[in-house]
């Protein structure tokens, strides 16, 4: 899948904004944002919040995770934890990138954020590929994967799901050519079905 | 088709403001249940229901290798809607405030639908055959095909065959043209998805050898998909 669609997702959850204009609530599909009021802040969809900032028509107030010090001990926490730690936010690289990349000067200390950020995001990803080397080795076919972000997901969507289904066919194969060695001397009539399923299977994708 | 009308105000395109934490599970059901034998009695949908709806269906189509079932009745409701709230948008100017917001969801919105339709069309014309007799197998209430999408797979099929016999097949000899069955191309239900639990659900089979866990709600697991695809069915689980 696209990152822009994780993007896209992410866009939906909410953050506060503090507008210089006043309106009406708004009833949209996905729920009634406002009523705006100049200097007061408000809860809208990033995606909302990013478009007015964009006009100069309001200031994006940073969620209470993006704060140093959180994110500090959510590194630190990181670090010490053998599994992934839950995250402040579900989409906390998408919200963190649009944030920061639409209005730097609405968050404090915004390059050491950045960083910081991305620290965690790395220890995160370093961790997700030890475990899933370990996974694969350990031919696994089910494993648990709490705390994971879509972003972190979808980072390892191309080679994760794709490579145990290529090692699954090939135990399919394994059995199935196993199966017919043995059937061999008894019953021909086996040995073709089975021949017959290893080309559907070559089919399938 | 569903004759029941997204709740929504005459006034500015209004609707009941947040009130889904009281009723969701209730409508949720009916939503996902047949609901052409209860139009007189169901209650209204609103529209962010239907978004949700929507929202999931396209993000479980997007990482099933399988097709899954149709959802035209969302779709119709959700298409009314948008066309619904343009009509109402039409005097407003376009540098409006409120014009633009509501736009800009809209295009969200027909993104959403858009996106979701041509997925399904791509597994249509990946897996024509396999489908239309998967379908053919199911009864009229659980089709997984539209009546649109039924027609649009079998004239493919059709296309796809002419042209290949037009030209190909008939100038090969007899035996190499091979049967029609070996063609039919299937998806791999067995190939690895990411799942997340909405509820908990116990003694979900995880393994070839009956190994059983159980899913806490919004705890996330990878496993192959033919093990876990009735609880994408139920609502239990979504794909992510």
């Amino acid at each position: 899948m696209d990152p822009s669609i994780i993007e896209f997702i992410g866009e939906k959850s909410m953050i506060s904004i503090i507008p210089n204009f006043s309106n009406e609530p708004l009833h949209l599909v996905y729920g009634s944002v406002g009523p705006f009021r100049a200097g007061f802040p408000v809860f809208v969809p990033l995606w909302l919040a990013t478009h007015l900032r964009k006009q100069q028509k309001c200031r994006i107030v940073p969620p209470e995770w993006m704060e140093l010090e959180t994110l500090e001990e959510i590194k630190e926490e990181e670090k010490r934890s053998k599994f992934f730690t839950k995250m402040p936010c579900e989409h906390y690289m998408v919200v963190a990138q649009l944030v920061m990349s639409t209005a730097p000067d609405d968050v404090p200390r915004c390059e050491e954020l950045r960083t910081i950020i991305k620290d965690i995001f790395d220890i995160r990803e370093s961790k997700l590929r030890t475990s899933i080397d370990a996974f694969i080795k350990g031919e696994g076919t089910y494993a648990k994967l709490d705390n994971l972000t879509l972003l972190e997901i979808h980072s390892v969507r191309p080679i994760l799901p794709y490579s145990l289904d290529h090692i699954a066919r090939y135990q399919r194969m394994a059995t199935a050519s196993q199966r017919d060695t043995s059937m061999l001397g008894l019953n021909t009539t086996g040995s073709a079905s089975g021949t017959g399923s290893m080309s559907n299977s070559l089919f399938t994708q | 088709m569903s004759t029941r009308e997204i709740m929504s105000d005459s006034e500015n395109v209004e609707q009941a403001p947040n009130e889904h934490e009281l009723s969701t599970e209730a409508d949720l059901a009916r939503a996902y249940e047949g609901d052409d034998d209860d139009d007189e009695d169901a209650e209204p949908i609103t529209a962010q229901k239907v978004l949700e709806i929507l929202e999931t269906a396209w993000t479980n189509e997007m990482f099933a290798p399988e097709l899954l079932q149709h959802q035209s009745d969302m779709l119709e409701l959700m298409m009314s809607q948008v066309a619904h709230m343009e009509e109402q948008m039409k005097d407003l100017d376009k540098n409006d405030f409120r014009y633009v917001v509501h736009q800009m969801e809209l295009e969200r919105i027909r993104y959403i639908m858009a996106s979701y339709l041509r997925c399904r069309l791509q597994k249509i014309e990946a897996f024509t055959q396999y489908i239309i007799n998967q379908d053919a197998t199911y009864d009229a209430a659980d089709k997984r095909l539209s009546p649109e999408e039924a027609k649009y797979a079998q004239e493919f099929a059709t296309n796809v065959d002419e042209y290949f016999s037009k030209v190909a097949t008939r100038y090969m000899p007899n035996q190499q043209r091979g049967e029609a069955e070996q063609r039919i191309v299937a998806p791999n239900l067995m190939s690895h998805v990411f799942l997340k639990a909405n509820v908990a659900v116990s003694g979900v089979i995880v393994g070839v050898d009956d190994e059983e866990v159980d899913l806490t709600p919004g705890s996330q697991h990878i496993i192959p998909y033919q093990l876990v695809a009735d609880l994408i069915q139920k609502n239990q689980a979504k794909l992510i």
